[in-house]
């Protein structure tokens, strides 16, 4: 009887403190679990925030690094933790690509975990090899229908794969997959004359741009960039649909209060929209996109939806 | 002309009271770092970057190349008294350094590595000011095809790592390659030898192998036999190389720079590869290379060039290109980005102070290490005369460390385990891990740049023929096997080189 009355207490303890936590989230450290390792745009950018959000809310805000399986073992982690908004998950857009590729995830993206707030955007941009001599994308569609191009991803199921697979589809031709180890080979091959077509972020690509080993053609976004002002959006271009933006959000467990969810959304917006957040993102190729909890939900739901289908579509698949 | 000019601005700005204290402060984190177990560069540069952000980007460059020879030096003593190479690299310094550690000539090992490393330094740095950015076009010239006749070589070699068997040499490579397979396949997705763990689904780290395979190993076989262990601590013998050392070391330490200058220049591959290389020549063309394996200076002074070399020339892709050639050159750039450069050929010319600064910090880092590690030498052997039961227990804390750091992950700790049962019982067999080794690290490029090769060409075997350089490699693959599959006429070879002699 008394271990009842002592669950029941208990029970009651913790609705009590989840109360609490809604209305003055947060008491005590939060920690932000950031699934790649140190160094690298997805830990600095992390960091990043976890600073902001520890001087805005007067907490610490610490950042763990756990890496391994290509983000899954840090987002499963974290869809463990207990869900009361002192764990949160800041991962890349792979998040959603990895869902559509991957049938033995540890955890399921959907029912697991909770989309709390946009972190940042970035922007990617096709590049093309002095292989195929076109000045913009309505010439790469029509070489591609003559003559066979390659173009090249980061492995199976990666943001760039399907990239250029959306490519593919919006412009109706068939471009193949080469895979490499990193972008940095993929860039090399293409400055030897070896690879076609490759679309990677724009600070990626911006030293073989600068050496002419790379010519842009179009980006990959609703807006153009501003490292690359004259390049053209691919909806200009006239291949509205194959923009493949590449972003950081954060998550929570399924099960976080609603009311904590919103106060971390506020702060993520906060700390993501100064102006000094922007000339930081900036260095990184990226920018602020500050989205309410709804619509980053919605995002991530459409995003999900859409690189399935196109992992369907086309076979994609990493397990 | 230009290239002295170049210099005179270098040295103007190198040789700031500013930048000269932050080469050195570079130099000295970086050696007490790499000289711990387990902790290679990349896992030295990339703890120490963030002291870096305050500083002028000049200065934090200057800095992070010290770190990077530094931990480079202290890479290759511990490779040589402890029997772990922390990087791939230094699988090849312990094959004859730890037999020279044991048969008490730790001091002169150590010594060796230091002025091999010194001079390929200087030849090194003198090459990437003169040649930049001519040779950065060499590195375009390497795709799918050349990298996979390479690799070919590369493997070929791998059987002269070994000082017994031939057959156990090959079976120890194919293990190798096996183990290089497990996790996602690059090219079709698919998982392999995971054994549904996602703890493997981006394969085996090298460390982890490493560690367990050397470190670990050794530290079990050392529990049996303490008879051994005595002698080695007893006797420490000369701490500097002799007269007849330096004759032995110099056309080791010459054919290794430029072998590692040229590999060095191929983004990815050739650091790696030119310690490597350098070993299988010295094998093939050394007047003493019946010793290799049993602690012959050559096998310590010929890699340990080549290998300074290479990261000397390593930064001509780097900066002139930004395309980084390995992973602690990847963080450089990054380094690099932080400050607000854009690294690539406009470096040169819209920032000469940094970029020809850079240049000759190396230089001075190199000169600083050797000034540096000389005196220490002595400090590093005497190390060894540490008991073991606190010698032991302490390398395998910092090894555990070393291993912990690259992924955060307990399960990579208990793998490092049980590769150290392997590693003793692979040992008690009198099968050597070098070999292993090298299949671990070259099998997973071989595949990845078939594969890659095949694509491009769309399924055309000859790509690897009609391409020059490839047809180049391929034509000594051949010569190589040829000379290791008969051994009569590698007898007979023997018998005239010794009557030459």
């Amino acid at each position: 009887m008394n271990r009842i009355l002592g669950i029941l207490l208990c029970v009651g303890a913790a609705c009590l403190s989840g109360l609490a936590s809604a209305q003055d989230f947060p008491t005590k450290r939060v920690t932000i679990v950031i699934p790649f390792t140190p160094a690298g745009s997805n830990d600095t950018i992390g960091r990043y925030l976890a600073d902001g959000l520890a001087k805005l809310w007067s907490t610490p805000v610490v950042v763990e690094n756990k890496p391994g399986a290509g983000s899954a073992i840090g987002s499963a982690h974290v869809a463990q933790s207990r869900p009361d908004g002192y764990t949160l998950l800041f991962v890349s857009g792979t998040f959603t690509t990895n869902a559509a590729t991957q049938s033995n995830l540890p955890f399921d993206p959907v029912k697991d975990l909770k989309p709390v707030g946009m972190g940042a955007l970035g922007q990617m941009v096709i590049v093309t090899g002095s292989r195929v001599p076109v000045n913009n994308l309505a010439d790469l569609a029509k070489a591609a229908k003559t003559q066979k191009i390659f173009y090249g991803t980061t492995g199976v199921g990666s943001s760039t794969q399907f990239a250029g697979e959306l490519l593919n589809d919006v412009a109706g031709i068939k471009m193949e997959p080469v895979h490499y180890k990193g972008g940095t080979d993929a860039l090399v091959d293409m400055a030897g004359g070896r690879l076609d077509v490759y679309v990677g972020t724009v600070t990626q690509v911006l030293s073989s741009v600068a050496s002419n080993k790379a010519k842009p053609i179009a980006i990959a976004s609703k807006t153009r960039s501003k490292a690359m002002p004259d390049v053209p959006t691919v909806a200009e271009a006239g291949f509205a649909g194959a923009e493949a933006d590449i972003w950081w959000g954060v998550f929570a467990p399924s099960g976080t209060p609603d009311a904590v969810v919103t106060k971390i959304n506020q702060g993520i917006n906060t700390v993501m929209g100064s102006p000094e957040a922007t000339e930081f993102l900036a260095k990184h190729g990226a920018m602020p996109a500050a989205m309410s909890v709804a619509a980053f939900g919605d995002h991530v739901t459409k995003e999900l939806a859409k690189w399935r289908e196109l992992a369907v579509k086309h076979n994609i698949k990493a397990d | 002309m230009d290239l002295f000019g170049n210099l005179i601005i270098g040295f103007e700005s190198a040789l700031s009271l500013q930048n000269l204290l932050y080469a050195f402060m570079g130099c000295v984190l970086g050696t007490l770092i790499g000289v711990l177990p387990g902790l290679g560069p990349l896992a030295t540069i990339s703890m120490l970057l963030p002291f870096t952000f305050g500083l002028d980007p000049t200065a934090a460059l200057i800095m992070l190349a010290g770190i990077y020879y530094g931990a480079a030096y202290g890479g290759s003593t511990t490779a040589i008294l402890v029997n772990l190479p922390g990087e791939t690299s230094s699988v090849v310094t312990v094959l004859d350094g730890y037999q020279m550690a044991r048969q008490g000539r730790a001091g002169v090992a150590i010594a060796t590595a230091a002025i091999g490393s010194f001079f390929a330094g200087c030849v090194g740095t003198l090459i990437l000011a003169a040649f930049a950015a001519p040779l950065a076009s060499v590195a375009f010239r390497f795709g799918g095809a050349e990298y996979f006749s390479l690799m070919v070589v590369g493997l070929i070699g791998a059987v002269s790592l070994a000082s017994g068997s031939i057959m156990k040499a090959i079976g120890m490579i194919l293990i190798g390659v096996i183990l290089g397979t497990v996790g996602t396949d690059l090219n079709s997705g698919v998982q392999r030898f995971t054994f549904g763990t996602p703890n493997l689904w981006e394969g085996i780290d090298f460390i982890v192998i490493a560690v367990g395979l050397f470190a670990f190993g050794e530290v079990i076989a050392s529990l049996e036999s303490d008879a051994n262990r005595e002698t080695f601590t007893d006797n420490m013998g000369r701490l500097m190389p002799r007269a007849e050392d330096f004759r032995r070391m110099t056309p080791a330490i010459l054919r290794g720079t430029s072998i590692g200058a040229l590999l060095g220049i191929l983004p990815g591959a050739g650091l790696s590869l030119s310690s490597f290389f350098s070993y299988s020549l010295e094998k093939k063309v050394s007047r003493f290379r019946g010793e290799l394996g049993k602690g012959a200076i050559e096998g310590v002074a010929g890699p340990e060039a080549a290998n300074n070399a290479a990261a000397q020339t390593a930064f001509i892709p780097t900066l002139t290109l930004g395309i980084p050639g390995s992973p602690t050159m990847a963080l450089m750039l990054g380094a690099m980005v932080m400050h607000n450069i854009q690294p690539g050929p406009q470096v040169m010319t819209s920032n000469p102070a940094l970029f020809w600064g850079l240049i000759v910090s190396m230089w001075i880092g190199n000169l600083i290490l050797i000034i540096l590690n000389l005196p220490l030498v002595g400090l590093w052997v005497r190390l060894l005369s540490i008991p073991y039961r606190v010698l032991y227990p302490a390398i395998l804390l910092f090894c555990c460390l070393g291993v912990y750091s690259v992924q955060f992950s307990t399960f990579d700790l208990f793998l490092a385990a049980g590769f150290g049962l392997a590693g003793y019982a692979l040992r008690k067999l009198e099968c050597e891990p070098a070999p292993l080794v090298l299949g671990f690290v070259l099998g997973p490029l071989l595949e990845e740049n078939f594969r890659r090769a095949m694509v491009l060409s769309q399924g055309d075997y000859m790509v690897f023929v009609r391409e020059p350089i490839s047809l180049c490699f391929l034509i000594l693959a051949a010569a190589l096997l040829i000379t290791a599959m008969f051994p009569k006429i590698r007898r007979e070879r023997d018998a005239i080189l010794h009557e030459e002699t």
